[in-house]
């Protein structure tokens, strides 16, 4: 009678090994302390806000999850959003273009800047770190010359705060949330069920035989940065909402914190591996250590550290766990 | 002259020095104070800090992996021993203390790698957190000055030996041995062989957790050298040193020839690199670019430079491509001259 206990114990275990497996156990874990030592970590209220601020860096890291599959890597991820950002905000505040034109063109911006990347990769054959480092530096540059230094400001009205997710629409769930669900769902969907997802990961895996294969890898790359460039994009408006300012420093290393949840999740920078679900627990897991900075009222000067041996805590758990799940799957196989 | 050209584009790093040639021929033109030996000294003795560091990536990329952790090592290594410095040590302690610092990191970084398999990237982004986190502890309980009387200290990046300042005298032989090791003593091809193929390296009987292990410990240790010898040039260590150090560091390394997926690596041209981006970015400001476009600048220079980097590769290579095909039309019985291996697109 207890065999299909202890049976579906392990297989429990041995799907927690998959990708970001240990990062919910550590989530799951470190919620119940920080429940007993400060209970306001547990309400619905704090995790509502939880949720709605790690939707941002969850789309950007889906998108990052994408480009670290098909083998490349996206450094520019910031300063896309923070230029597709500075468009929308100053389409709708200095040229008065109406809301649905100004999120079109950000969004349209975001992919051409995202396909300026590929097409520098594969075409010019730039190796994709120096390359979006180079665009990085590049595109935050232009950005700086535009604003002249100076925020773009006067843009915002009631439309921007509920894009931003500063106040929540139908079912309790606001703008952010919803747009971040939808991307997550289209992600997992293209990955699992597409060729387009098999070929990426074929491509990211081992281009020459990929190509060989007959995989058109330069096309698959250019895609995958298209992706990543456009999920950057949609941050960067949204940002713009729930800012209220375009600074022209805003979203800086963003993609250090977009790359850190991706491969929490699994990816890695070898390319060929990589999970949607993985980038978002990922993005959620390093949303809730802010939070816990926040709430334990941790001094300032002690958060860099906090965050590193949490990173480093976080990962740690993440091997134990596949590991000790390896060995159940295997117990459980001969067992 | 074809094959001239190719021929000095083949050594190794020469294409880089082109570059670095080139960019100090602009800068010169558009403002000839560049070329002042001031001036040089200026940009060879800040580009010290960043060249130390990218010599020790070059060695961690070589081997197939990544170490985000140097700029909080650097910090915090400068700060440690401004610490021992301030609490009454003699200026050598202190240089220990920072070195043994930035060693320290390098092993823990080593270990969790290698021995718990975690992600380089991520165990590097955590440690630089941890490092750059305790930089900050630290000056906030205690201002990091360097005492006064402390001239043996910042003499060590101010002061001047036969001519040459001694951040040159320190720095080149570092260079130097660095590329030897890589080149050509053992520990080098194995770091390399690790780079190229972990499985087969460890068919081939190398101890790759060892080798991990000791690459990121040598990183770790160079980040230490930069940060005493930045903490001993600037005489204070704000909280904030070495952030963002990374990302040059390793941006001299791919610039340099370094490849991001592993199994090669060149130290000089690592060093040639962060001399180049050092360059730029003391040439943007002597001729008195316009701090807005500073940005736009140097995202462009990188570009050119790797641009002129590929370019030469393949120049190199379709050169002796077509030498080859001439001398086995000749004589068929005469082998290939390969110089170089041929490029891998797309990492």
């Amino acid at each position: 009678m207890s065999g299909w206990i202890r049976k579906s114990g392990r297989a429990g275990v041995a799907a927690m090994g998959r990708s970001g497996g240990g990062i919910l156990v550590f989530l799951v874990i470190g919620a119940a302390i920080m429940g007993f030592v400060a209970p306001v970590f547990l309400t619905i209220g704090n995790w509502m806000n939880i949720f709605n601020q790690s939707v941002v860096l969850m789309l950007v890291a889906i998108g990052m999850t994408f480009a670290l599959m098909g083998g490349g890597i996206d450094l520019s991820v910031g300063s896309i959003a923070a230029l597709v950002g500075a468009t929308v905000a100053w389409l709708t505040g200095q040229a008065d273009a109406p809301m649905w034109l100004a999120l079109g063109a950000g969004a349209l911006v975001g992919a051409l800047l995202g396909a300026l990347n590929g097409l520098v990769i594969t075409r010019m054959k730039i190796p994709g770190f120096v390359t979006t480092l180079a665009t990085m530096a590049l595109l935050r540059g232009v950005l700086y010359v535009w604003t002249q230094g100076t925020p773009f400001v006067g843009y915002s009205n009631g439309a921007f705060w509920t894009l931003g997710g500063l106040s929540r629409i139908g079912w309790g769930l606001t703008v952010p949330e919803i747009v971040a669900a939808v991307v997550a769902v289209l992600g997992i969907l293209t990955l699992r069920y597409t060729r387009f997802g098999r070929h990426l990961r074929a491509v990211g895996d081992n281009a020459d035989v990929a190509r060989l294969s007959g995989v058109g890898v330069k096309r698959i790359k250019v895609v995958s940065f298209v992706i990543s460039g456009f999920t950057a994009g949609i941050v960067g408006i949204l940002l713009t909402g729930r800012l209220g300012t375009v600074q022209p420093n805003m979203a800086m290393g963003m993609e250090i914190d977009a790359l850190a949840a991706a491969i929490m999740g699994g990816a890695a920078l070898s390319g060929g591996r990589g999970s949607v679900v993985g980038a978002c627990l990922g993005a959620l897991t390093l949303t809730v250590i802010e939070n816990v900075i926040n709430i334990l009222d941790i001094p300032p000067v002690f958060e860099t550290l906090v965050v590193g041996v949490v990173i480093l805590t976080v990962i740690s758990v993440d091997r134990l766990v596949s590991v000790y799940s390896a060995r159940s799957r295997v117990a459980a196989a001969s067992g | 002259m074809r094959q001239i050209i190719a021929r000095l584009l083949a050594t190794e790093g020469s294409a880089i020095t082109v570059a670095l040639v080139a960019a100090v021929v602009i800068f010169t033109v558009l403002n000839p104070v560049f070329l002042e030996p001031s001036n040089l000294t200026n940009v060879v003795v800040q580009s010290m800090f960043i060249l130390l560091i990218a010599v020790g990536m070059t060695f961690v990329l070589a081997s197939g992996a990544i170490d985000l952790s140097v700029g909080g090592v650097l910090g915090v290594s400068g700060g440690i021993a401004t610490l021992v410095l301030l609490s009454g040590q003699s200026f050598v302690v202190a240089i220990v203390a920072g070195l043994a610092t930035g060693l320290a990191f390098g092993v823990l970084n080593g270990v969790l790698i290698a021995r718990l398999g975690l992600s380089d990237f991520i165990v590097t982004l955590g440690t630089m957190s941890v490092a750059a986190g305790l930089l900050e502890i630290i000056s906030f309980l205690q201002p990091l000055r360097a005492p006064e009387g402390s001239m043996l200290f910042t003499g060590l990046a101010r002061g001047w030996f036969a001519g040459i300042p001694i951040p040159l005298l320190i720095g080149v032989p570092i260079v130097l041995l660095m590329e030897v090791v890589l080149r050509r003593f053992e520990f080098g091809r194995r770091v390399r062989a690790v780079g190229m193929s972990p499985a087969a390296a460890r068919l081939a009987g190398i101890n790759v957790r060892r080798i991990r292990v000791t690459v990121f410990a040598v990183s770790g240790l160079l980040a230490g050298a930069a940060g005493v010898l930045l903490a001993a040039r600037l005489a204070s260590v704000p909280p904030q040193l070495g952030r963002g150090y990374e990302l040059q560091a390793i941006a001299a390394a791919v610039l340099g020839g370094t490849s991001l997926a592993g199994g090669k690596g060149s130290a000089i041209g690592s060093a040639v690199a962060a001399l180049l981006l050092g360059t730029i970015n003391t040439g943007l400001q002597v001729i008195g670019l316009d701090p807005t476009w500073y940005q736009v600048a140097v995202g462009a220079s990188i570009l050119v430079a790797v641009g002129f980097h590929l370019w030469s590769d393949r120049f190199v290579e379709e050169t002796e491509v077509e030498q080859n095909r001439k001398r086995r039309d000749s004589d068929p019985l005469a082998g290939d001259r390969r110089s170089r291996t041929p490029v891998k697109p797309g990492v």
